[in-house]
């Protein structure tokens, strides 16, 4: 285990090209790349790849719970279905929102064509949803929402049932109602848990690799480039081992700060059950 | 009370229902017998016989996959080997190289194509025997020479190529009145015509393989480089990359529409597919795939020789080969497989299971069969004498695989036709082959 | 729940399931979507008329004949199963002691062990595999399912050590206590008095290691070269993805194929799942 890492370490120290060997170079790789523009824009894609798709699964997810908590009709079904983007191998699943974007045979444009445009009188679209840089980073994050809110939902609902009802009664006696019980009841109590979830889902969403790599491949012009796609592509398209490898230890420090807070919370809830 | 959010209140352990025990019991077998699985799987710890293998990436058309299979067990049975014939996704294959070169292991035979050959040369047997020996024979064109030879030697073995031509709408030709074009400025004179008809031309001005491949083939016709022969020498900046940038904007201007600016490879598919595109720049795919799945509009689509320019015809293509690694334990194996392949009926015959999509490295096959069951494929052998590989006249390095994976000339392309001066466009260019320069060569 | 007036409930009643019903709709139509698409004729699917939502041609069972009698798919099956399910047993069963020791022990350098645990996890497996590649090569087990078995825990293990170190270290501790004052050694503990506790948090722990492992392709992509070895994930890209070419109908067979075992053990575990995801108590 250690000696791969170690390898990898040398590799963002060196000039490697796949193919060849490679001189040492010291921290060349890693100034070359605050210079270069495409790491730049991709460190802005990976910071708002993952502050969107993060605050929306927090947000999602929530109303989600709130809604599996109230009494429903067949519940244990409904819980089942909303799990399964996440348990569904996202490699495959990936594959289905491919075709679903497909330029031509999209079934979102097919959609939004008959039904809303059309019938309106305007012109029928032809949507590149993985071609133009705005729409590709929606997509992307569109499914990576679409696969880690169950996630959330379940976690968050968890919390949700574990709030005994004396506050809830406690206050509506005060006069609170439903937003009120929310805002001061129901979101306080489920901080820790929102907490431990939003930076798991942090670093799960940093590091992502799948889905940009089969949906866009860090495409149209690096506008979708996280740091795990970019580290591939420089590695096997420009050959640039070293590179690539330097791209991935960047992720490092944001990674370990992410890390570090988890722990601490951890530490302090253990510090609360003791 | 404590609010708990991981762990409910504590319950004694469940006593132990039918549904555990079967969960159990299933745990075990299954363990058993996995464990025996994976046994199976290992490869004995001793060798037996021989095996010959190969990597090659999954084709466009499954019956050359299945028919060079069927070649390599004739030879096994001949030779007296076991075969494998293991194909990846496009995509996958570099990585697989990039894995086999660092770990000095692998397959015995490698699927290496344009650049890849310059960058593993050093992991590459010489094949010069093999080569020379069937060039000899049946005369390689001058593309897959300046593409795998390398460094004084075959590094590669010639396989096949793509044929990127002219793909048109013979519909919108017919109905606008107009000849079939010649050249790059017949097709812009004709695109103006169809464009008002509102079947315009289309080829990619964005960050795809097909715009590398396509523009830097009309680049060549106009007479401009990227580098000097020597690969090293930066030329982009000169008066016929001027003169190419400004026909590409007025051919844009003209006659295509602001879609290619934003198209993946699949573009210029979609362009045709839909009825709308009169032209397109592409290899026979979309005709096959039509024709394939029986679509309607596949008798409207077909396809001319290639384009020439002030400089004279040349064709973009990938060229793919076949390469033996220096680490492999069985190189005179792969090399006598590689004469058993190209002995003529053998080759003819994996020719004809590709069905015309794989155009064949050697002018001996130019008269193949395949090109003449369908007309629409007929001109496709023509195409040879002219390609070159990309990064042409220099050798397909890793400065160009650099380059390209940046898409340097679509952008200079993208910048020209948005409205930046051609010469500021061009010495944006130099500059960025300058950074890429440093960095990898 | 505090009770509200009866016309009120019912109100909410409404009001709730129609809040759900969009939440259903995203996280389902994918889903559906892709088990349409893998039944429906190429003829229809590449139909720009057709009508994407239901099936007009009948449906057709071709690409599943395809993958199942024209390419080694079943074998791919049997080799994603044997895989994942070692590999997650010998996970979970280290992440186990890993995580109880992280929880319990008091040992020198213990932060710094689980630090770097979790660094490791971090790693990316797109820097890692070409020295790996080197590893399993001088073991000799490239193109063997074992390259995988072994490969898998350097990322199954922290994150399961990750999910049960959370969940060992809020179980209280007067229960062992008790047991160890009665002269019940640690490890006893472990296994007589935590484990079963415990059950949710490493059945969910399994299923995790299992999907994750169901789920990898890079390692399996570069060890694996032998079609007959390939694991699912890798199997149906390499078959069905020619040239440049995707042909989806075969494609989404493959997926909703590929997928039904982690969804069928879902199905089974579903509530085991559930509460050890999250907490023993869930109204329902």
């Amino acid at each position: 285990m250690a000696y791969p890492f170690v390898m990898a370490l040398y590799f963002s120290v060196s000039n490697t090209v796949v193919g060849q060997g490679g001189t040492f170079v010291g921290l060349a790789n890693f100034q070359r790349l605050l210079d270069d523009d495409t790491f730049r824009q991709t460190v802005r894609n990976s910071f708002v790849f993952t502050a969107v798709a993060v605050a929306a699964k927090t947000v999602l997810g929530v109303m989600l719970a709130l809604i599996l908590y109230r009494p429903l009709l067949s519940k244990r079904l409904i819980r089942g279905l909303v799990l399964l983007p996440f348990v569904i191998p996202t490699a495959l699943s990936t594959l289905g929102w491919l075709w679903m974007y497909d330029s031509l045979y999209s079934v979102i444009t097919w959609t939004l064509n008959r039904v809303l445009l059309v019938p309106l009188g305007f012109v029928a679209l032809e949507v590149n949803w993985l071609g133009s840089p705005t729409l590709a980073m929606a997509a992307v994050i569109v499914v990576n929402i679409w696969r880690g809110l169950p996630f959330f939902a379940v976690t968050v609902l968890a919390g949700l049932t574990a709030i005994p009802p004396e506050f809830y009664e406690a206050a509506e006696a005060d006069g609170a109602g439903r937003w009120g019980r929310f805002w001061h009841v129901t979101l306080p109590l489920l901080q820790p848990i929102l907490a431990v979830v939003i930076l798991f889902s942090t670093i799960f969403t940093f590091a992502d690799f799948n889905i940009v790599y089969v949906l866009t491949r860090g495409g149209p012009q690096e506008s979708t480039h996280l740091f795990a796609t970019l580290s591939h592509a420089l590695a096997f398209e420009s050959m640039q081992l070293g590179k690539g490898a330097a791209v991935s230890l960047f992720m490092f420090p944001v990674l370990v700060v992410v890390v570090a807070l988890q722990f601490h919370l951890m530490h302090r809830e253990e510090i609360r059950h003791a | 009370m404590s609010i708990d959010a991981r762990v409910g209140p504590i319950v004694p352990p469940a006593p132990l229902t039918r549904r555990r025990f079967l969960a159990s019991s299933i745990a075990a077998g299954a363990g058993t017998a996995g464990l025996g699985w994976l046994a199976e799987r290992t490869p004995p710890a001793f060798a037996q016989r021989r095996t010959l293998t190969a990597l090659a990436l999954s084709l466009f058309v499954p019956s050359g996959d299945e028919q060079l299979t069927q070649l390599m067990q004739e030879f096994g049975k001949q030779a007296g080997c076991d075969v494998r014939f293991d194909t990846v996704k496009v995509t996958d294959v570099p990585v697989k190289l990039a894995a086999e070169a660092t770990a000095q292991a692998g397959h015995d035979l490698v699927n290496v194509w344009e650049a890849f050959g310059y960058l593993h040369r050093q992991n590459l047997a010489s094949l010069d025997d093999v080569v020379e020996d069937v060039g000899r024979r049946y005369e390689v064109y001058p593309g897959h020479r300046a593409t795998f030879h390398i460094e004084g030697n075959w590094k590669v073995a010639p396989w096949y190529w793509l044929s990127f031509v002219g793909t048109y709408n013979a519909k919108h030709w017919k109905a606008a009145n107009l000849s079939l074009p010649k050249t790059w400025d017949d097709l812009h004179r004709a695109g103006i015509e169809l464009k008002k008809r509102g079947a315009p031309v289309g080829i990619a001005i964005s960050n795809c393989t097909d715009a590398i491949l396509s523009w830097r083939n009309v680049m060549w016709c106009y007479g401009a480089k990227e580098v000097e022969p020597d690969g090293k020498t930066i030329a982009i900046n000169s008066p016929k990359t001027a003169e190419f940038l400004e026909f590409a904007r007025r051919f844009y201007q003209d006659a295509m529409t602001a879609e290619v600016l934003s198209w993946d490879d699949a573009g210029n598919n979609r362009l045709i597919l839909s009825g709308k595109g009169s032209w397109v720049h592409n290899p026979v795919s979309i005709y096959l795939a039509a024709r394939d799945k029986d679509l309607p509009i596949m008798a409207e689509i077909d396809h001319h020789e290639g384009l020439a320019g002030p400089a004279g015809r040349y064709a973009a293509t990938f060229h793919h080969g076949i390469g033996v690694w220096k680490f492999s334990k069985n190189i005179d194996l792969a090399k006598d497989f590689l004469r058993f392949l190209y002995r003529e009926e053998n080759f003819a015959s994996w020719v004809a299971a590709a069905k015309g999509f794989c155009m064949s490295p050697f002018k001996r096959f130019e008269a193949h069969e395949v090109w003449k069951k369908d007309p629409k494929l007929t001109l496709l052998p023509k195409e040879g004498p002219y390609t070159r590989p990309q990064g042409w006249p220099g050798s397909p390095t890793q400065f160009i695989a650099a380059m390209d994976a940046k898409y340097l000339i679509p952008n200079m392309i993208a910048k020209a036709v948005g409205g930046t001066p051609v010469k500021e466009a061009m010495l944006w260019m130099e500059r960025e082959m300058q950074k890429i320069f440093k960095e990898t060569v | 729940m505090p009770s509200v007036r009866r016309g009120g409930a019912v109100r909410w009643f409404v009001v709730d399931h129609l809040g759900l019903v969009p939440f259903l709709l995203f996280i389902l139509f994918p889903i559906y979507f892709m088990v349409l698409t893998a039944f429906k004729t190429d003829r229809e699917l590449y139909d720009l008329q057709a009508v994407p939502f239901w099936i007009r041609d009948g449906v057709s069972l071709g690409h599943f004949h395809h993958l199942l009698f024209k390419t080694n798919f079943a074998r791919w099956l049997v080799n994603s199963l044997v895989v994942s399910a070692v590999a997650m047993i010998a996970s979970v069963a280290i992440s186990i002691l890993a995580a109880y020791g992280l929880a319990r022990l008091r040992f020198p350098g213990r932060q710094s062990f689980g630090i770097a645990v979790f660094i490791t996890y971090l790693v990316p497996p797109t820097l890692l595999f070409l020295p790996l590649t080197q590893v399993v090569n001088r073991l000799g087990l490239i193109d063997s399912l074992w390259a995988l078995v072994l490969t898998y825990p350097t990322f199954l293990i922290p994150f399961c050590t990750w999910l049960l170190l959370g969940y060992f270290k809020v179980i209280p501790r007067e229960i062992e206590e008790c047991a160890l004052v009665d002269g019940c050694g640690r490890l006893g503990v472990l296994f007589r008095i935590v484990l079963p506790v415990a059950v949710p948090g490493i059945v969910c722990a399994m299923l995790f290691a299992f999907t994750l492992a169901w789920n990898e392709f890079l390692y399996a992509l570069t060890f694996i070269s032998a079609s007959v070895v390939k694991t699912v994930t890798i199997g149906v890209a390499a078959e069905m993805v020619r040239g440049d070419v995707f042909h989806w109908g075969g494609i989404m067979a493959g997926a909703v194929v590929g997928a039904l075992p982690v969804v069928l053990m879902y199905v089974f575990f579903l509530d085991y799942y559930v509460t050890g995801l999250t907490a023993g108590s869930v109204k329902g």
